[in-house]
């Protein structure tokens, strides 16, 4: 009887063990796959198209993992075929750097010149003005006219 | 005033031509996207040919190492409207060029055989005719869509390759190129 149980335990462990490998390979397969494109879709994922080029793609992709090879090879395998447009995310290197540079290029250019601006602004803010007797004249004349009127009302 | 702002407005101008580019690209033209393969050798394959080229083709035909050209293969599949279109096309230019060179069609992403064979009745395509029923010939040759033709050269490397339906003027342009 403890022996039937110990084999029961067993079987269960493996079957347990099996299955979570397996779910740990859909998983690797459908992460890889959501890096590709689907050749023959617009705008999805060779992990959300149900089109039949998709699926074997993932099929290919589990074939490849079962067979030892890392991810970056299997990417490496489509770019192959497909050139780097099957990639969903433009790869960091060559020309497609420009790609992930040149947002941080302008946002360091609009800093670079709202920094010039705010400096121009502050100088000029603690520059210090000078009024003429002229100046002084006619803001007196304003204000006596000002004062005229409001007393009229 | 305008020399003044230069710094800024040749970047803002750059970057807003960058941008008008990106948006009047259409994302479903695929034959603006060149093949990963071209001057490449093009991949080795062997497909089931189709019950009706059997008794002068052999049960299978394909390409294998140390391949020579020169070589049109053409994908498509029976649900495709623009097969349809170009496959009376075909059959008129394989009747012209036959002595030159071979035309190869590949049925792909068609899970039913039997439309495949109803479409090939159809159109009466008489140049051999295999079957990819897993696609995986199709991705080999990072086919986009459907149809593609390739053309390949004497010594097995691909010279060019067509998205969508072939008119006479782009195969015998590319024809001319490969039986240079």
């Amino acid at each position: 009887m403890k022996i039937l149980f110990k084999i029961c335990f067993c079987s269960l462990l493996f079957l347990a063990h099996l299955g979570l490998a397996q779910e740990i390979l859909e998983q690797r397969v459908f992460e890889i796959a959501r890096q590709l494109r689907c050749p023959v879709c617009r705008a999805e994922s060779a992990a959300d198209s149900s089109a039949e080029t998709s699926q074997e793609f993932r099929q290919i992709i589990q074939e490849q993992l079962e067979a030892g090879k890392s991810e970056a090879e299997i990417l490496a395998f489509f770019r192959e075929r497909y050139g780097d447009w099957i990639l969903l995310s433009p790869p960091k290197e060559g020309l497609h750097l420009l790609v992930w540079l040149l947002p941080i290029i302008a946002g360091l250019i609009a800093l670079i010149v709202l920094a010039m601006l705010m400096q121009r602004w502050l100088r000029k803010s603690r520059e210090h003005v000078v009024v003429s007797d002229q100046d002084r004249l006619e803001v007196g004349r304003a204000l006596e006219h000002f004062n005229n009127q409001k007393e009229q009302n | 005033m305008v020399k003044r702002f230069a710094y800024v407005l040749i970047p803002l101008a750059l970057l807003a031509a960058l941008l008008f580019y990106g948006m009047s690209r259409n994302p479903d033209r695929r034959d603006n996207v060149r093949s990963a393969l071209s001057n490449k050798p093009v991949p080795a394959f062997d497909l089931a040919t189709f019950d009706a080229y059997q008794q002068e083709y052999g049960q299978s035909l394909g390409i294998g190492e140390g391949f020579k050209g020169p070589l049109v293969i053409n994908f498509w599949a029976s649900w495709c409207p623009p097969c349809r279109d170009e496959a009376p096309v075909l059959e008129r230019l394989w009747q012209d060029y036959q002595d030159d060179l071979l035309i190869l069609g590949i049925n792909t992403q068609d899970p039913q055989a039997g439309n495949a064979e109803a479409f090939l009745d159809e159109f009466k395509l008489s140049f051999p005719n295999v079957r990819d029923e897993k696609s995986r010939v199709s991705i080999d040759y990072g086919v986009l869509g459907l149809p593609e033709t390739f053309f390949i050269r004497k010594d097995g490397t691909l010279s060019f390759r067509h998205a969508g339906p072939l008119t006479k003027d782009i195969f015998e342009r590319e024809v001319a190129k490969i039986l240079q």
